[in-house]
């Protein structure tokens, strides 16, 4: 279930952002995700459901601590691509990402799509309107028998879905909501 | 709601004013911030000192990421 509320007549999505525990004080903004990380572009990811914020916890976040800090934030929704479930934005989302790949290969430059999606962040969302993208993959990778990504192996049907956040503005509020133990 | 029409024509229109050269510029910024998000992660990476004070300058100023690549080297130097 995706979590949205309203304030003052702006829609908010509700990201869940994952760090190792600190000890000194608790975030008072998301962290940017490391460029060689950054899988939808450079920026601030969430995810959209709670679950998978803590197997990101255990498995990325809490190797120096043993303890995973989980911060709730209110995402403004208007001008956010969702790849994820609206069909038409899919398939623009595809055609942008393809052509753009085609403008540099075109030009005889060999690009990944992880620098794709970062040279979108940068160059191409922001100036056309666009702050931030919601998009998903299949958990294949199940670490620990506690995940139920699936009740009929090996076909997980749940989507781990998260969304990218170009700039730190469209980020209404951001609060420490859990602090766990692995 | 976003208007995916006008949305897919504003790409349309910007893509085409990169040109080869901005091309070339972009990649060489994001092959060098790979390298120093890799070098202040701790990973070991294939840099000269004269090519590290060449470029970093560049990435640094053009690009916006003055603090925090001060505050992780900081932190690292700290540490």
């Amino acid at each position: 279930m995706i979590h949205r509320s309203i304030t003052k007549n702006i829609k908010l999505l509700t990201g869940y952002h994952t760090q190792e525990y600190r000890h000194t004080a608790t975030l008072d903004k998301p962290i940017k995700a490391k460029p060689e990380d950054s899988w939808l572009g450079v920026g601030y990811y969430f995810w959209l459901e709670e679950e998978f914020a803590h197997y990101w916890g255990k498995d990325k976040k809490s190797k120096k601590t043993g303890y995973y800090d989980i911060y709730k934030a209110a995402i403004v929704e208007e001008k956010i691509l969702n790849a994820s479930f609206d069909e038409n934005a899919y398939f623009r989302f595809r055609q942008i990402i393809e052509e753009t790949i085609d403008h540099f290969q075109t030009k005889g430059k060999n690009v990944t799509l992880l620098q794709v999606h970062r040279f979108l962040s940068e160059n191409i969302w922001p100036k056309i309107g666009i702050t931030g993208i919601i998009f998903d993959d299949l958990p294949q990778n199940k670490e620990t028998k506690d995940r139920i990504y699936s009740y009929i192996e090996p076909f997980y049907y749940k989507k781990r879905i998260q969304v990218v956040v170009f700039d730190l503005q469209n980020i209404s509020t951001f609060v420490i909501f859990k602090e766990e133990l692995c | 709601m976003l208007d995916l029409d006008k949305i897919y024509t504003d790409f349309k229109a910007l893509i085409n004013q990169f040109d080869s050269d901005y091309l070339d510029s972009w990649i060489e910024f994001d092959n060098n911030r790979l390298m120093l998000s890799k070098l202040l992660s701790g990973e070991t990476v294939s840099w000269s000192i004269e090519s590290f004070a060449e470029k970093s300058p560049n990435v640094i100023s053009s690009h916006g990421y003055k603090d925090s690549f001060c505050d992780n080297y900081t932190y690292r130097m700290a540490a």
